[in-house]
This record gives structure tokens, C-alpha cells and sequence, in this order.
């Protein structure tokens, strides 16, 4: 009886010591959804580990065209939810050998759409080079 | 045992407050630190400024006499005026487009002021120091010539509502930033191609938030 007790009162300072050990160490919060393309290629690939957020959101009527020699891409986000919904987006491109072209628009856009809103986003590629790209869109994953 | 608890909540929080690192991050990522001008507003300009840029057909080429085989635009990229009430380095701007535009392959680029200023010291330095080999000084007099000319503002309006009963107690700081960039031929002075960006922020603060 004795020996549950002394159990039980360590179990506050054994919640206390976690506490102190994850104290400085932020969790994840949440993996990126990938739409792949390639100027070639029909069909987009679809890879979807965050669940919460292909629930939530739609990439959807991709379109793509070269002119005047530039690679152009346009996709139309839509929030399925009744309320508004906060994520980010960003796009890598890919010259023919599979080469990142690492310049251009490499940065990660904020975005919130309302209820049922939808965006329609056109890109240019960064070079005449560009053959494909990488879409990933995630949670708000912020420097604060 | 409330002692105890009391202690350790203390512990905790004092834990908590203790947490300090310095850590790389993406400078990719976005940045909502404060309200004011920042990374990803810089880049957000930047970029639609290049895919404009980059997808105008009148700015394909622009042909003359003197010019050879090579019809690519020459582009001088000039000031954008910071008329925000922040201290902002615009520079930093036209450094990002000038940067992305080079490395697109689709347009030539002048020096810059900076430019012009450092080749400056080596052609003096070069020509007067007695110190370069004579077979060896280059020949000056062949800078190319600009086809356009490049500038823009950097334009904020800025509001503020203090907390009262009627916004439920709640402060809202909004920024709207528009960035406007143009063109134009030197020769007929013709404004060849404009684009604006737009960039609104805003910040809403509860009752007891800073």
C-alpha cells in the first residue's frame, strides 16, 4: 500500500521531468501534400501524407502551356471547409535532366482562403529551361 | 502534496521561460514576426515582378542597328523610391529581380550604379597608377548600352483601430503595401511594360495582448 502511494506521488514529478525535457523542443506540425507535373507527362502525381489538410483543401484544374518560350503553370486552390482556412504553398522547378532550378520563386506564399473560396494561381518558371515542377502545399509553419 | 504540485507548476513554467536557441532555419519559409516590411513580403515582390517580367512579349527583344546577333534586352535597373513611412532597402528588391533575371538567360543586364562606380576605380587604377602592364590594360570605351530602363515606388498606407467596447476590446494594426515597377525604352521614352504588387497585413490583438 505503502509502496503504491510513494508510486503515485512520483507521478507528478515524473510528469514534471518530461515537462523539463520536451520543454524546448517543438513538435511537427504537420507534413507537406505534393502535386508533381511535367510539361510532358498527362497526368499530375499526388502524393498526400497530410490527411487533415487533403481533406481541407483541393488542388485541382491544373493547367499548363509554354509561350513565348516560358513554361507556365496555373492551379486553382479551393477550400472545401465552411471556414476559413490558413497554409502555405511553394513550387520547385526542374530543367530536363531533373535539375532544380534553384532561383525564382522559391519562397513559400502564405495564404488564407475563406469558407468555400477559391484562388486561381498562375506561375511563370524562372528560365526557358524549366520541363517540370514540384507543388507542396502545408500548414502555416511561420518564423514568429 | 499541494506544496508539492504548487512547486512543480512553478518548476514547469520556469522551464518554460528558460527556453532559449539560436537556430538555422529555411529563408524560404515565412515570416510573420511583426507587421513591418519582411522577407517574404520582399520576395513575394519580387517574384511577381520576374514572372511578369519574364512573360511580357514586349520584352522578347528589342532590335537596332548596333546591335549584333544578340537581340536579348539590355535592361539598367534604376531606383525604386521607399515611400513607406519604414526605413526599407529597396535595393534589396531589385538585387532579387536583377538576380533571377540574369540567371533566367532572357535578358542582359548594365551595371548598376555600384557597378559603374567600381569600374570606374579600375579603369583609373588601370590607366593612371603606372603599376598594370600596358599589354595588359583593357580596352575601355565598349560598355553596352542600356535598351530600357527599369525603376518603380514602394508605396504604404497604414491604419490602426484602438481597442473599444464596439471591437470587443480587440486593437487591429493593417498595412496594405503596394510596389509598382516599370519600364521604359530609352530611346522613345516609351513605358514598355508595368506591374503592381500588393501586399496587405494586418494584426489583431486581444484585451490583454501586447
Amino acid at each position: 500500500m505503502n509502496h503504491k502511494l510513494l508510486s503515485l506521488s512520483r507521478a507528478p514529478l515524473f510528469a514534471a521531468g518530461l515537462a523539463l525535457l520536451t520543454a524546448c523542443v517543438s513538435e511537427p506540425r504537420g507534413s507537406y501534400n505534393t502535386v508533381r507535373g511535367s510539361e510532358t507527362s498527362g497526368e499530375s502525381t499526388r502524393f498526400s501524407p497530410n490527411r487533415e489538410l487533403e481533406n481541407s483543401l483541393e488542388t485541382r484544374n491544373i493547367v499548363k502551356v509554354r509561350k513565348d518560350g516560358m513554361l507556365i503553370i496555373q492551379f486553382e486552390l479551393v477550400n472545401k471547409l465552411d471556414r476559413a482556412l490558413s497554409f502555405q504553398w511553394g513550387i520547385e522547378w526542374y530543367d530536363r535532366a531533373g535539375l532544380v532550378l534553384d532561383y525564382g520563386p522559391g519562397h513559400y506564399s502564405p495564404e488564407r482562403l475563406s469558407a468555400r473560396q477559391s484562388k486561381t494561381i498562375k506561375i511563370v518558371a524562372p528560365s526557358p529551361e524549366a520541363e517540370s515542377w514540384k507543388l507542396q502545399v502545408g500548414s502555416r509553419d511561420e518564423v514568429r | 502534496m499541494k506544496n508539492l504540485t504548487l512547486s512543480l507548476s512553478l518548476l514547469s513554467l520556469t522551464a518554460l521561460g528558460a527556453c532559449s536557441s539560436i537556430n538555422y532555419d529555411d529563408p524560404n519559409k515565412v515570416e510573420t514576426v511583426n507587421l513591418q516590411f519582411g522577407s517574404t513580403d520582399l520576395q513575394s515582390m519580387a517574384d511577381k515582378m520576374v514572372q511578369s517580367l519574364l512573360s511580357s512579349p514586349g520584352l522578347q527583344y528589342i532590335d537596332h542597328s548596333g546591335k549584333g546577333e544578340d537581340k536579348r534586352v539590355v535592361l539598367y535597373t534604376g531606383n525604386v523610391n521607399n515611400r513607406t513611412g519604414e526605413h526599407i532597402d529597396t535595393s534589396s528588391i531589385t538585387d532579387t529581380i536583377r538576380t533571377s533575371l540574369l540567371k533566367s538567360g532572357r535578358f542582359r543586364i548594365a551595371a548598376s550604379n555600384q557597378g559603374q562606380d567600381e569600374l570606374g576605380s579600375q579603369v583609373r587604377f588601370q590607366m593612371e597608377s603606372g603599376r598594370v602592364d600596358p599589354n595588359l590594360i583593357r580596352q575601355f570605351g565598349k560598355q553596352i548600352g542600356a535598351d530600357a530602363v527599369m525603376y518603380g515606388n514602394l508605396r504604404s498606407i497604414e491604419k490602426e483601430r484602438q481597442r473599444s467596447l464596439e471591437s470587443g476590446g480587440k486593437k487591429t494594426e493593417d498595412v496594405y503595401y503596394k510596389f509598382t515597377l516599370e519600364v521604359v525604352n530609352i530611346e522613345t521614352s516609351e513605358v514598355i511594360w508595368m506591374e503592381e504588387k500588393e501586399i496587405r497585413k494586418s494584426k489583431k490583438t486581444g484585451l490583454f495582448g501586447g
